[in-house]
């Protein structure tokens, strides 16, 4: 080994033997150099992934129909099955606003929920339109069956032919809609999207849910007269004895029956896909002249809204951290300045068995070395974690 | 062998109107294997002699010779160099680092430059330790030694690269009565066994016997600037 290369062999080592010996000390530094490194870096890099994530979606999506209200609500219930709006549109008026053959309108029916993952009522088309495919089983078929992202799967450790409940929509109203318990017919494929934390169901089962639909024993003519109070042609006053089904089965699913008109059934959001440019411009053109019954917005726009709003976040967020990581560097440098004064005796001990001034500060500069070294070391892991953590970025940032 | 011959050495007055401090010394020797002991009172200057056989200090004029080497007519680091490959020290406080084990401290010369630290210098250091009685405690924390071998450490320190010339600050002025005759007894002996000299200033009287000389500084330099007693 060359002479300097032996000198920088021995400096480590003696580094090394301090740090560690003052093992506690090493550590704050380290983490207090981590942090500085690693915030900044890492709220710069998530953001950017998060929003580079946000867009992706939005710009998968283009137009998002639903009731007036505030359009991020609207986006981020039709991207992210977020928190619905408070007002709902009716089938009716989303089938009208296709009507013209402009674009292929695929509903979203949501407001429920099972172990706190939201209850998504789609029809095939969604399934078709985000490339979604079943891992294991098969898409549903019939009201009462219901298929589980990946994650949520995962997460309850449920599979295919397992039965799950909804959560009850008013725990005191008895009268009110009862909890529906589903079997699972499929399981999706991971898509490292929103799709992957809900469980969806038809329109119809979703529906149901609400209590638009429900199921019972029979009341007509034929039935047992005992589950019939009173009878006028308008009413059927029927006994508490009348069984109210919580399940959807072969058996019972003929009974299950919608009160009300079809296009009156409440529809949270709606995705538009028009047919090509033009039909997207005319329905746009109808929107802003405020010709629709509904409203109707492009989901890269409210998006984007959004972002500017985070990113401004991210700058005054940034501004705050360069000043803590000045402040905080400083801090280190008063320490390991203090350290060195407080070493004096050692520093001076090795001056008199010979040391050069070379060779202290070549022992003195690898603590530092190996203290950035290691905080470096300790950022890189941290953003390398939160890289995997963008999904729950997303979830931060649309609230 | 150590040579000092007509040293004179000049500090400049703490302050105006104070008196400069001059240590003058007409002659002195020491070959290896012998050891000196340096008394006198407290400003005659041993600390400052030792400090110019150890090169830290060179004479305003005078010759100081070890092993043939004429540090008066070497650089500040080529001194340096000659001190960490040549002399060995002993200080009062033993001045250990708390960072490094037993076998560390010992070793250390070598790790600032003194050689190469093969296996044949970790086995001179062994052996060194176990002359000493503390081949046991080689891997243990300086911070749980007792202070008598704390000071044994220190003496190995000082040995291990086979110095010519082991320079001794109070060697046993931090020791216990008990210890003080045993550790100065081994220093003698475990630097006679290697050939080195040994310069030790002390201030304890009881154990100037254990020398093979004694000089009283006091008696034989002049530190006001203006006489030279011999």
């Amino acid at each position: 080994m060359s002479g300097m290369a032996s000198g920088i062999g021995h400096a480590i080592h003696l580094a090394v033997r301090h740090l560690r010996h003052h093992a506690g000390r090493s550590v704050l530094i380290v983490l207090a150099l981590s942090l500085v490194g690693f915030l900044p870096i890492a709220v710069d890099g998530v953001v950017d992934a998060g929003g580079r994530a946000l867009r992706a979606r939005a710009a998968d999506t283009p137009l998002v129909a639903g009731a007036e209200g505030a359009p991020i609500d609207l986006v981020l219930a039709a991207l992210y099955f977020r928190k619905p709006p408070d007002r709902t549109m009716t089938l009716g008026s989303l089938e009208a606003l296709a009507t013209g053959e402009l674009a292929t309108a695929i509903p979203i029916v949501m407001g429920d929920r099972v172990k706190k993952s939201p209850l998504v009522g789609v029809d095939p088309a969604y399934r078709d339109f985000r490339g979604l495919r079943v891992g294991d089983g098969r898409w549903f078929a019939v009201a009462g069956e219901c298929v589980l992202g990946a994650e949520v799967a995962r997460r309850w450790g449920i599979s295919v032919d397992d039965r799950i409940i909804t959560e009850p929509r008013e725990m005191f109203d008895l009268a009110g809609a009862y909890p529906l318990r589903m079997r699972v017919v499929g399981v999706l494929e991971p898509s490292g999207s929103a799709d992957d934390g809900v469980v969806f169901v038809s329109p119809a089962t979703a529906w149901i849910v609400q209590g638009l639909a429900h199921g019972h024993d029979k009341v007509d003519e034929e039935a047992d007269p005992e589950l019939v109070m009173g009878r006028t042609d308008d009413v059927v006053i029927v006994s508490p004895k009348v069984r109210e089904f919580v399940e959807i089965t072969d058996e019972n699913r003929a009974s299950f029956h919608f009160h009300g008109k079809r296009e009156d059934r409440p529809v949270t959001a709606a995705i538009l896909v028009p047919h090509d440019e033009r039909s997207e411009t005319i329905l746009m053109g109808r929107a802003d002249a405020g010709l629709l019954p509904v409203q109707l917005v492009r989901a890269s726009e409210v998006v984007d809204r959004l972002l500017v709003e985070v990113f401004r976040i991210r700058r005054i967020l940034m501004s705050v951290l360069g000043v803590v990581a000045v402040a905080t560097l400083l801090l280190v440098v008063v320490v390991l300045a203090l350290s060195i004064r407080i070493r004096a005796v050692e520093i001076e001990t090795m001056h008199l068995i010979g040391a050069s001034r070379l060779r202290v500060g070549l022992i003195l500069g690898s603590e530092v070395v190996i203290l950035i070294g290691i905080s470096v070391a300790v950022a890189a892991i941290g953003g390398i974690v939160l890289t995997g953590a963008i999904p729950m970025v997303e979830n931060l940032l649309i609230g | 062998m150590l040579r000092l011959e007509g040293i004179r050495f000049d500090y400049p007055a703490p302050r105006d109107g104070e008196a400069s401090f001059r240590l003058e010394l007409p002659s002195l020797e020491l070959s290896g294997g012998r050891s000196m002991a340096i008394i006198g009172p407290s400003g005659c200057g041993k600390t400052t002699l030792l400090r110019l056989a150890s090169g830290i200090l060179a004479p305003d004029t005078g010759e100081v010779e070890l092993d043939g080497h004429r540090f008066d007519r070497l650089g500040a680091d080529a001194r340096r160099r000659l001190r960490l490959a040549r002399i060995g020290i002993v200080f009062q406080d033993f001045r250990l680092l708390d960072h490094l084990d037993v076998i560390g401290n010992v070793l250390l010369p070598f790790r600032l430059g003194a050689g190469d630290l093969n296996r044949e210098a970790r086995a001179y250091a062994s052996g060194l330790l176990e002359r000493l009685g503390i081949g046991h405690l080689a891997h243990r924390p300086v911070t749980r030694l007792s202070q008598g071998e704390r000071q044994r450490t220190a003496i190995c320190r000082a040995l291990v690269t086979r110095p010519g010339l082991v320079l001794a600050d109070e060697p046993t002025g931090n020791l216990d009565p008990r210890n003080k005759r045993v550790i100065l007894d081994e220093l003698l002996e475990a630097a006679r066994d290697r050939e080195a000299a040994v310069l030790a200033v002390t201030h304890d009287h009881d154990l100037l016997d254990a020398f093979d000389e004694v000089v009283d500084l006091g008696a034989v330099v002049s530190n006001s600037g203006n006489e030279v007693a011999s």
